[in-house]
């Protein structure tokens, strides 16, 4: 199944993905269904689609888990390297850890805490590659290739802050990550919002174009339901905006919007309230 | 339709399945049982290997401590690795656990069944050689028309722990007024590290007084014993499961670096198992961490770094009083006989591998999504069990019983003598006002 159309019409995203040179910003409330994750194949799909470079760093989950989603919502061709920031504690070192796992389920990188410099020096090779890479697909007259840098999607930013960082030091690792990206990449945050991070959420939000903000369902539970998703325009925005206008672009019209999703294990279907009779 | 046929692999190329796990169909996780089925079922068929399930424990009851003693007594029933992490008090697995309910296990009944099995061998033997079987249906297990007990009896498997049943079971089923032998428990040396080895280990130079660090890396130390799924297995060594249980974790006991050490112990904790064949059950005093009856934003994290939350809520310790809550444990005749002795409530179910919870397609208990069924727990003599909340009959069936005759009769001879009678204008328990 490729990438969420219904998604991607509504946000007037046609390559499924935002401006280049953009944050979005990706939140979830609660324990249940109602969680952001759910986009992560989309921009993972996606970027595939446009032949861009794609890096996936999670927090949270381990590679297997996003393949075996993948791999049911039927994605299984998409390409993207995998940064591991969860299973950091030396496992097997004798027998070389990580490295030991087959090529199909072994983390391109493994992302240690306090150990940015090591992220960072990678992540520069990662966008120096896409950039060639590109520059040799348009020389060669490739006109559907995107010049695009790399579309970064870190899910679990909020683990941050779990492991007794400072929020400044979490703003301050997506700050290096989008110089880094350049403006040409894109990066997507999924960040889990309550109390304890509500400041990091705060921050970030003044530092992204776009915000999804993953909800449950303001009229109480549903059975085919899973959520509502309020999507708005970041504080950014309005720079991105303002670069369209200057530069006499028609500047595609990002409109705020809410839409309900629901999930499966094979698909994730979004529709505007009040019509899931219509689509599930 | 299916078919008997199966495709031949060769011995050496088949990956088999640790003992006492199921693989659960819709994410291809690796599932083992807590040891009370409507758990297992709750949970979507069990708890997933390399998960971790939070329970919120019960405030002034000790109906979590039951479901850990569940888990730890599935452990030794299925020759797991146990570890048990305790900051609170000392820990004696000998009072605590469970013994299990069929008459296989226990290692008086199966010595006087010994003979019986043998004799029941010899006789299957006798009736393979007089009959003929086809060939296709020769491998096929005899399905017997006797019980279960009867089967596990004539399994000629052996087990690494004495008076166990020779095939191990998914689920074992326990009896709460029974114990494990002391031998069992003994020979299945489970690693105990209670409040005092926990202190004198945090008290090194290197963890500074962190609990949590020390006993992140003695869990460390054990996955790394042959748990791990990154380390090759030893030629000739069955692969088996480490159940973790860490209880009351997060209580005054626990002492960390700062206050979100035990955010970072759950962060790391979680990338360990996942890596490895263990699973981790966590209890956690919920009713520690709120202030006015509010909870701290701290739970909700802990809940996020979890795979699986669950809490119960008892009726004793939420609305009664301590000195309630003593009396009536006194009365065990009044205990048993209630319905339901809390709620459970399902905060998190594990999507490991998935987008949703499987417990929505498997469970007969929860519907899943919204939850339309409430689930409550009641603990009976012998076992603990979860089930769909009920509300009992209006007026009690004490009330709605009808009285026997002699009981009538009885009453009508009270309302006779010196009170109201029977008359047209007498009321039952008045003085007729006709009377003279």
């Amino acid at each position: 199944m490729g990438s969420y159309k219904t998604l991607s019409s509504s946000l007037n995203w046609p390559s499924g993905l935002g401006d280049q040179g953009t944050v979005t910003l990706v939140t979830s409330v609660g324990l249940g269904a109602n969680d952001g994750t759910v986009l992560i194949p989309h921009f993972l799909t996606s970027a595939h689609e446009q032949k861009l470079p794609a890096i996936l760093v999670s927090f949270t989950q381990t590679y297997n888990h996003y393949l075996h989603i993948m791999r049911k919502m039927g994605m299984a061709k998409t390409k993207f390297k995998f940064v591991n920031a969860l299973a950091t504690t030396m496992v097997g070192q004798k027998e070389g850890g990580l490295e030991s796992l087959p090529l199909v389920t072994r983390p391109d990188y493994t992302l240690r805490r306090g150990e940015w410099s090591g992220f960072f020096q990678w992540l520069s090779d990662q966008t120096t590659i896409a950039a060639t890479a590109t520059a040799t697909g348009a020389a060669a007259g490739a006109a559907e290739v995107e010049q695009g840098g790399v579309v970064l999607v870190v899910d679990g930013l909020c683990s941050l802050v779990d492991l007794g960082m400072d929020i400044s030091e979490a703003v301050w690792f997506m700050d290096c990550c989008r110089r880094i990206l350049g403006s040409k990449g894109r990066i997507v945050v999924g960040v889990l919002l309550d109390e304890f991070t509500e400041d990091l959420v705060r921050e970030l939000v003044r530092k992204s174009h776009y915000y999804f903000g993953f909800t449950a369902l303001v009229s109480g539970s549903s059975r085919d339901i899973s959520g509502q998703v309020t999507v708005v325009p970041g504080q950014l925005y309005c720079q991105l905006q303002n670069l369209h206008n200057n530069s006499g672009g028609s500047g595609r019209e990002f409109k705020p919007l809410v839409l309900h999703y629901c999930v499966s294990d094979t698909n994730v279907q979004f529709f505007s309230p009040g019509q899931s009779h219509i689509v599930l | 339709m299916s078919s008997s046929f199966r495709k031949r692999v060769p011995a050496g190329q088949q990956a088999k399945p640790p003992p006492a796990t199921r693989l659960n169909p819709h994410s291809a996780q690796l599932l083992v049982s807590t040891g009370v089925p409507s758990l297992d079922d709750v949970l979507g068929g069990g708890l997933p290997v390399g998960g971790v399930l939070l329970i919120e424990q019960d405030r002034q009851t000790g109906y979590s401590n039951t479901l850990l003693s569940y888990f730890a007594s599935q452990a030794i029933a299925a020759g797991h690795k146990l570890c048990i992490v305790n900051a609170d008090q000392k820990v004696d697995l000998k009072s605590q656990l469970p013994g299990w309910a069929s008459a296989v296990r226990d290692p008086a009944v199966e010595s006087a069944g010994a003979a019986e099995a043998n004799k029941e061998t010899s006789k299957g033997a006798d009736d393979t050689n007089a009959m003929k079987i086809a060939w296709r249906y020769k491998n096929l297990p005899k399905i017997s028309s006797g019980d279960n007990e009867t089967d596990n009896k004539t399994n000629n498997n052996s087990s690494s722990l004495p008076g166990m049943a020779a095939e191990v079971q998914f689920c074992e089923r326990f009896d709460l007024s029974l114990r494990i032998p002391g031998d069992v428990v003994d020979k299945a040396q489970p690693v105990i590290i209670d409040g005092d080895a926990i202190s004198i280990m945090a008290s090194e130079e290197r963890y500074d007084g962190d609990m949590y660090r020390c006993v992140l890396d003695r869990i460390l130390e054990l996955v790394q014993d042959g748990f791990s799924s990154l380390t090759p297995l030893k030629p000739n060594i069955e692969r088996t499961i480490l159940r973790i249980e860490l209880r009351s974790l997060g209580s005054g006991f626990w002492q960390g670096s700062s206050n979100t050490s035990i955010l970072q112990f759950l962060h790391e904790l979680r990338g360990l198992l996942r890596y490895s064949y263990a699973a981790c059950v966590i209890s956690f005093p919920v009713h520690l961490y709120e202030e006015a009856g509010v909870r701290l934003p701290i739970v909700r994290r802990i809940e996020h770094l979890c795979d699986a939350v669950i809490e119960l809520e008892s009726f004793e310790g939420t609305y009664a009083s301590p000195a309630d809550i003593v009396a009536r444990q006194a009365r065990t005749d009044e205990a048993s006989s209630q319905d339901y002795h809390g709620f459970l409530h399902i905060h998190k179910l594990p999507r490991l591998n998935s987008l949703t919870a499987s417990m929505g397609r498997l469970s007969l208990l929860h519907t899943g999504g919204g939850s339309a069924n409430n689930l409550a727990f009641r603990l009976r003599r012998k076992k603990f069990s979860i089930e769909t909340y009920h509300l009992p009959i209006e007026g009690g069936t004490v009330e709605r019983r009808v009285p026997g005759k002699e009981e009538d009769k009885k009453a009508q001879g009270r309302q006779s003598v010196g009170k109201g009678g029977v008359g047209c204008g007498s009321t039952p328990g008045r003085k007729d006002p006709l009377e003279f």
